[in-house]
């Protein structure tokens, strides 16, 4: 998906075309929990040490941090629009009310193909479910002569 | 092997249709299964097929339909 606004440069003085990508994810909490049947091998395969540390609470693991942690990656994926990601090059950084991303590989390499910088990741979780939504802001699209319909 | 694949996809891949159903090339996203569902499918094959889905493996595209597992786990079980 991608969306296209004004966005006022040199102080409002004209305007400019801006792309945005965005991609969003929801994830059921059951469906983590599901997942640690198969013990720490989930854990080790699909997230980092660093997400796993911050996916505890009291040193506990919280299935909707981590939950919201693999929404992210999700989300991310729909972003780049490739199924052919792994899920590991895509991590998510920082205490969930403030998370960043870090892209890897050929998630980065996806990334700097389609021109893509900035990106925001927001994070909640209520009821059982878990939603992630990344914006990517597109560097220049008038330069890549590049119109990607959503 | 398909029918152990198809047996794994109806435990954990919780589709909104029969497996029984899905042609081998079917994809498996568009019938309901969620890209975490194929996470818990993928964990579950490795465990009956005692594999290791390298990282390159670990992504949407190979869990996308019976066929495309079915080509991920002949390549790990060659020459056994």
């Amino acid at each position: 998906v991608e969306a296209w606004q004004l966005a006022h440069r040199d102080g409002g003085a004209h305007t400019a075309p801006l792309g945005l990508r965005l991609g969003v994810d929801l994830v059921e909490i059951s469906q983590m929990a599901d997942s640690q049947r198969f013990g720490d091998r989930f854990l080790d395969r699909f997230f980092t040490a660093g997400e796993v540390a911050a996916c505890r609470y009291h040193g506990k693991l919280s299935l909707r941090r981590l939950g919201a942690c693999f929404a992210a990656k999700e989300a991310t994926l729909k972003l780049l629009d490739s199924g052919g990601i792994a899920w590991s090059c895509i991590e998510v950084v920082g205490h969930a009310s403030c998370p960043t991303l870090r892209l890897w590989r050929e998630a980065k390499q996806r990334a700097e193909e389609l021109g893509l910088v900035s990106f925001k990741l927001s994070l909640s979780y209520q009821s059982g479910l878990a939603v992630a939504l990344v914006v990517a802001q597109v560097a220049d699209p008038n330069a890549r002569g590049e119109h990607l319909d959503g | 092997m398909d029918d152990e694949i198809r047996s794994i996809l109806k435990e954990h891949g919780r589709l909104s249709v029969e497996v029984a159903s899905l042609g081998v090339d079917a994809d498996l996203y568009r019938a309901g299964m969620t890209s975490h569902a194929s996470v818990n499918v993928m964990l579950a094959l490795e465990g009956k097929f005692d594999v290791e889905f390298p990282d390159r493996m670990l992504r949407r595209s190979v869990f996308e339909s019976i066929v495309s597992i079915r080509s991920a786990l002949q390549e790990l079980t060659a020459g056994r």
